[in-house]
């Protein structure tokens, strides 16, 4: 089975925002295309002892359950299964089932579901102290091909940007090492602008960025930016190498773009018509990765940006 | 080999605040004691600066904090490991665990169903009217058997109102803000009403106690607070509060639904289902209503925590509840770990620590005229609300009480005045989720968020710091304080 072949297997994080939500119908259009296992993952912050005065907090959720109540976290996560029910990503019916993933008797809960073309949909209940981590961790457990988390639709802006305590989604995707999508608007209609460069991080990222326009079956546009004139050249020879790759692969680009500028500004700006901007990871390390192009894009974009590892 | 490196980088992410911990004291410890302070006063504080910052921040387990104090009494401190053994046991910290123990056992009774009941039956369906009934049912129970009990009791009662009465989320939130406010402010509020209302009120009494009392002189005898005098202190600044409080939630959080007629009917008939009370649930109360008056009438000459024991003994033998349950529902490393804190606070007290940092606070505040009187007591107000709204409100008395006590006395305050407004205002704790056990109960439910506690909570803090000046200024004076 080649690469192509191999179904996606797409995490998407749900923590009760809109903006993943939103996700799911650009992860059922994947699911379509390439039978995608899709995990649906909740993390609830773990019961603190002292925080709730030294009775656990699940003296209190097991009331809430005694009740006939759910959990928050189920009850987003049913919220979920709901959409990809509507949208047709999901036949049977499945009861939840206690985990203990990582060591905690009260909180962790899976429920497992069949899509039509033989593909799992898993909803999973995770407690956890960090939850940046935990969905680190359980990416790698799944061994997703992608993650998506929801972004704030208005990104913080001006100086503000260096006080402001970093979202979730951007957490993960400095500190994940799959690739993730910070989504926003998460519409699969507009197509990808995949953002190249000369490097080998930039070419390692084609791979993937083939992959998921063939499994979205949305059209691509490959776009280079050179900070100065001095560099236009390499931009451009980088574009051409990614068209050239796209082809060999059966996609044909829909746009080639090469600009002079700022290169987070131009991506942002032209970025800001497609679905998604797709982009190579940065190669410093997770603390200085906020000064990355890649990360500076995915904080001030007002549209969903992937990060590919 | 990739993935080992990430373990690696999420290992130290996670543990940051344990390394910045380490680097500040190892700072502290390298750099001369300051003068004014013995060093082993100066240890104490590095101890108490750690223990802080790892109370606050979390990176590792609580009970592995209480064990880092212990350990470094007997290294650092060069204490006798049994003289440090017999500091960590003392009546509060039996009370906190007879009480965590009472909790469990009172939540698992099911008694919430019949409370839900009744509060409905008497407040009809208009939904502020219901609110305000929660807030009371809420309150007077907190006061007596700890906020996290209520707040674990009610959080069900509230949910299921929101269910039943509407599908619409933005509808059934704005619902929420206001039923499950009523429940956590009225639970903060009433905590400091009684002593048994929770652990910071035990631990103030234990230092006012540790800190003043002395066997002989009698002069010395009304620092140890009975469990009436405390409600006589407290008690009618909870009740001042509990309509302030529902007024404030009125004006801040505005609800479509004025009538809960529909979703009240339904809950009725689904808890009518549950029939009468049974012989279980009699015995329960009776037990309940025992304790209760136990810590009225003998505490003073028993202990509270031997009542709260005593109580808690009585729900295991007669089986109304499992010893699992509460092994499983009690958080045995927090017990722990305000045994070590206030283990650690006594040494703050006998090495100087305290009246040392005492001194500080007394020079930054001597010249804003926050030195004695009430202004002392404003200062301390606003010094344990920051505190407790970072950390749990009986880790900020367990921190703060030895510092406070230590001011009251260098100023010539009354310490009993200085040390009840310190336990009564790590109540205050309404901007963060994390300031009150029925703050993170509530929040646990998942409808709110940790702006609407800043939104709301200001409005509450400025209410709760004039009740409280004004009943130190007008109300204690006329009961003795």
């Amino acid at each position: 089975m080649t690469q192509d072949q191999t179904p996606l297997r797409i995490l998407i994080c749900i923590g009760g925002g809109p903006e993943a939500f939103a996700g799911l119908k650009f992860a059922a259009r994947l699911a379509r295309h390439s039978c995608a296992d899709i995990g649906l993952l909740y993390v609830r912050a773990q019961d603190s002892g002292l925080n709730s005065g030294g009775m656990e907090v699940r003296v209190a959720r097991q009331n809430i359950l005694d009740w006939g109540l759910e959990l928050p976290g189920m009850t987003a996560l049913r919220k979920a299964r709901d959409i990809l029910l509507e949208l047709g990503e999901i036949k049977g019916e499945a009861e939840w089932r206690h985990a203990e993933i990582s060591g905690d008797p009260a909180g962790e809960y899976i429920r497992e579901y069949e899509n039509p073309c033989g593909g799992t949909v898993s909803l999973k209940l995770r407690i956890s102290p960090d939850v940046t981590s935990t969905v680190a961790d359980e990416a790698e457990r799944f061994d997703a091909d992608l993650v998506i988390v929801g972004g704030s639709p208005k990104p913080v802006e001006g100086l503000r940007r260096y006080f402001t305590p970093k979202s979730l989604a951007l957490t993960v995707a400095a500190h994940c090492a799959r690739p993730v999508i910070v989504a926003r608007h998460l519409e699969p209609g507009h197509g990808h602008l995949v953002c190249v460069q000369e490097t080998k991080r930039s070419q390692a990222m084609l791979d993937r960025a083939v992959r998921y326009a063939k499994a979205c079956d949305c059209p691509s546009t490959l776009l280079s930016v050179a900070p100065d004139e001095a560099g236009r050249e390499s931009a451009q020879r980088a574009v051409n190498e990614a068209d050239a790759y796209f082809r060999e692969h059966g996609v044909t680009p829909h746009e080639l773009l090469v600009e002079v500028g700022n290169p987070a500004e131009i991506i942002t700006e032209i970025g800001y018509d497609f679905s998604l901007i797709v982009m190579a990871e940065s190669a410093k390390p997770w603390f200085a990765k906020t000064f990355s192009v890649a990360h500076e894009v995915a904080a001030r974009a007002r549209n969903s940006v992937l990060i590919v590892k | 080999m990739v993935y080992a490196g990430l373990n690696m980088v999420h290992y130290l992410r996670e543990k940051r605040w344990f390394l910045i911990t380490l680097v500040i004291q190892a700072a502290m410890l390298l750099a001369p004691a300051p003068e004014g302070i013995s060093p082993q006063g100066w240890r104490v504080l590095i101890m108490t600066v750690g223990a802080t910052i790892l109370f606050v921040t979390e990176p590792i387990p609580l009970p592995a904090v209480a064990l880092l104090i212990i350990l470094g009494q007997v290294f650092l401190l060069d204490l006798d490991s049994s003289l440090v053994a017999s500091s960590l046991m003392k009546d509060s910290v039996l009370f906190i665990m007879g009480s965590l123990m009472l909790a469990v056992a009172l939540v698992k009774q099911k008694l919430d169903k019949r409370l839900a009941l009744l509060i409905v039956s008497i407040t009809g369906s208009n939904t502020y009217n219901i609110a305000f009934g929660i807030s009371i049912f809420s309150g007077i129970l907190a006061s007596f058997v700890g906020e996290h009990t209520v707040a674990a009791m009610m959080l069900p009662v509230a949910l299921s109102l929101l269910q039943l009465a509407t599908d619409d989320e933005d509808k059934r939130r704005g619902l929420a803000v206001i039923l499950l406010f009523s429940i956590s402010y009225a639970c903060a509020m009433a905590g400091i009403g009684t002593p048994s209302g929770g652990a910071r009120n035990a631990i103030m009494i234990d230092y006012l106690r540790d800190f003043f009392f002395v066997a002989d002189d009698p002069a010395t005898h009304v620092f140890s607070v009975s469990y009436l005098k405390w409600m006589i202190y407290a008690y009618p600044v909870f009740l001042v509060q509990l309509p302030l409080m529902h007024l404030i939630l009125r004006r801040t959080f505005k609800t479509d639904m004025a009538d809960l007629g529909p979703a009240v009917d339904t809950l009725k008939a689904q808890v009518g289902e549950e029939g009468a009370l049974t012989g279980q649930h009699y015995l329960a109360i009776g037990l309940f209503l025992l304790t209760l008056v136990g810590w009225v009438g003998f505490s003073s000459e028993v202990g509270m925590g031997t009542i709260a024991i005593l109580g808690a003994t009585l729900f295991l033998v007669t089986g109304l509840v499992r010893w699992q349950d509460i092994n499983s529902g009690v958080n045995w490393g927090v017990v722990l770990l305000y045994a070590a804190a206030i283990s650690l606070g006594v040494q703050m007290r006998d090495t100087g620590a305290a009246a040392w940092l005492a001194g500080l606070f007394m020079d930054g505040l001597a010249p804003l005229g926050m030195d004695r009187g009430i202004g002392l007591l404003a200062a301390v107000m606003i010094l344990t609300t920051l505190l407790t709204n970072t950390m749990s409100n009986g880790a900020a008395v367990a921190v703060l009480g030895p510092i406070v006590l230590s001011i009251a006395m260098e100023s010539g305050s009354n310490p009993l005045a200085v040390g009840m407004t310190t336990a009564m205002s790590s109540a205050f704790a309404y901007f963060t989720v994390i300031g009150t056990p029925a703050s993170t109960i509530v929040h646990s439910s998942g409808y709110l968020r940790s702006s609407d506690f800043m939104r709301v909570g200001w409005r509450m803090a400025l209410m709760s710091f004039a009740v409280l000046l004004l009943a130190s200024k007008l109300y204690w004076p006329l009961v003795g304080l």
